[in-house]
């Protein structure tokens, strides 16, 4: 017996002679072991992933590390969450005490509830300012751009614009400030608008222009703005206010070195694709685009 | 600044603990599968061994970090379970080849003998099993064993003998 438990640890440790391993393969037990050995294998640990129990360490460590501080640290925690919390209730306050600001990027619109839940849908590239504080006093905005507003019923709502101010007691009207171009469109209600010490009240439907230095008084049957259908419709402009408009929606720079951009365009474009918008403006115009890069050459054909 | 209790060369350091860990993880699991089955989470056991280490690390050298790290995995896990059997679980498809799979009394017979020797490896103190699965599962020289288990070259080669002579005895049903 004594013998046996040597032979097999011998073999086990693959000391066994030629000899030995002759005659050790000639026992009972022999196929036993083997069997034995061979299907140990098959019990084998599952897989371990070292990387990601490191990483689950390095986390539980640096979440510690954190618990584990001491009171002091504890303390100078509380007392920056106030100072935290306190900024920004302060600002917040401050903040809405003085100028709310809010700006479009080109392509981007912007939809604004003013303290009295009156509306503002702020088209792109523009920028509209107002004083929160003094809302209840007097509802006073700045518009540099295009706005549809939607407007509480209430005291004197104002829009003053680089042109002019519009004025209006409770309405939907739609006011566009470019540098090329003032209108405003009335939805519903009354609107006044103030421009050139000339004072015009707009009813629902009407629509004014100022453009050249001449303000035209225009019908428009539409219930929402172009803008709002991510369309820009165009009557009797000329190509370079047609372009400026254009770049209100698009994020590209025209050369228009090849061409006359006096020439008079009347059409629309849509604001979602830029291949069919140019098409839209240079095929009536007998005009052919490139685009490279940001910026697109125009040319005659 | 007087660092008296702190040792010099010890594991704080980020990159020693991640290689201690590169070192020593793996080996850490499946000591701690071998020895107490599946159900006792040996993941997390490892986890809660470093952790250990971690705290500890000012106090602990380089080299004693294994012993440390396995004599926690081993104590954490003691109080859980006294009498309970550790049944391994066991993968036949490792096994299979195409006339194998075709012949449906050999799968039969193998299962049945997987069956045996499950409950055979279960029967085995934990020591033994731990020692034969390492050896020849995990290909662990007797020496590493033997730093593992806190015990001779000789304990180890006599414990993997027994723990083989056993499970003949039982797979046979001798």
């Amino acid at each position: 017996m004594i013998m046996k438990e040597e032979l097999v640890k011998k073999w086990l440790n693959n000391e066994l002679t030629a000899e030995e391993m002759e005659s050790f393969k000639k026992t009972n037990e022999y196929h036993s072991y083997a069997k034995i050995l061979e299907r140990a294998k098959y019990f084998k640990a599952p897989e371990f992933d070292e990387k990601s129990s490191l990483e689950g360490l390095n986390f539980a460590i640096k979440s510690r590390k954190k618990a584990s501080k001491n009171t002091i640290y504890q303390l100078i925690g509380a007392i920056s969450a106030v100072l935290i919390i306190g900024f920004f209730v302060y600002k917040y306050v401050f903040v809405s005490a003085s100028v709310n600001q809010f700006n479009t990027g080109i392509a981007k619109t912007e939809q604004i509830e003013l303290p009295d839940y009156s509306e503002v849908s702020l088209n792109a590239n523009s920028s509209l300012s107002f004083k929160a504080q003094q809302w209840d006093d007097e509802r006073l905005l700045s518009l540099n751009g295009e706005a549809l507003f939607e407007v509480e019923k209430g005291n004197k709502f104002k829009v003053s614009t680089d042109y002019g101010t519009v004025e209006v007691l409770g309405t939907v009207f739609n006011v566009k400030s470019r540098d090329y171009i003032f209108e405003v469109q009335c939805f519903e209600g009354s609107v006044k608008v103030d421009i050139n010490k000339d004072q015009y009240i707009l009813k629902q439907n009407d629509k004014l222009v100022f453009y050249n230095d001449q303000v035209s008084l225009l019908q428009n049957n539409t219930s929402i703005p172009d803008w709002k259908n991510n369309i820009s419709i165009i009557k009797s402009q000329n190509l370079g206010n047609v372009l400026d408009e254009f770049k209100n929606y698009y994020d590209v720079k025209f050369d228009i070195s090849q061409i006359d951009t006096n020439q008079i365009y009347t059409g629309s474009f849509s604001h979602q694709n830029l291949e069919i918008a140019l098409n839209s403006i240079t095929l009536p115009l007998g005009l052919s685009y490139k685009i490279d890069g940001e910026t697109v050459f125009l040319s005659n054909k | 600044m007087k660092k008296e209790t702190a040792i010099k060369d010890n594991c704080c350091e980020e990159s020693v603990f991640a290689k201690l860990h590169r070192l020593h993880a793996r080996d850490l699991h499946d000591f701690i599968y071998y020895k107490f089955g599946e159900e006792h989470n040996p993941k997390d056991k490892v986890q809660v061994a470093f952790m250990k280490l971690w705290e500890n690390c000012k106090n602990i050298s380089v080299d004693k970090a294994k012993s440390f790290l396995f004599s926690v995995a081993n104590n954490s896990t003691l109080n859980v379970i006294k009498h309970k059997k550790v049944v391994l679980k066991y993968e036949l498809k490792a096994n299979k080849n195409d006339n194998d799979i075709e012949d449906p009394q050999f799968l039969m017979e193998e299962k049945e003998y997987m069956a045996r020797y499950q409950k055979a490896l279960s029967h085995l103190t934990e020591e033994k099993r731990v020692a034969f699965l390492l050896n020849r599962v995990e290909g662990k020289k007797h020496k590493e064993i033997a730093e593992i288990l806190g015990i001779s070259r000789k304990a180890v080669e006599k414990r993997i003998y027994t723990a083989l002579d056993q499970l003949r005895k039982e797979i046979d049903g001798i």
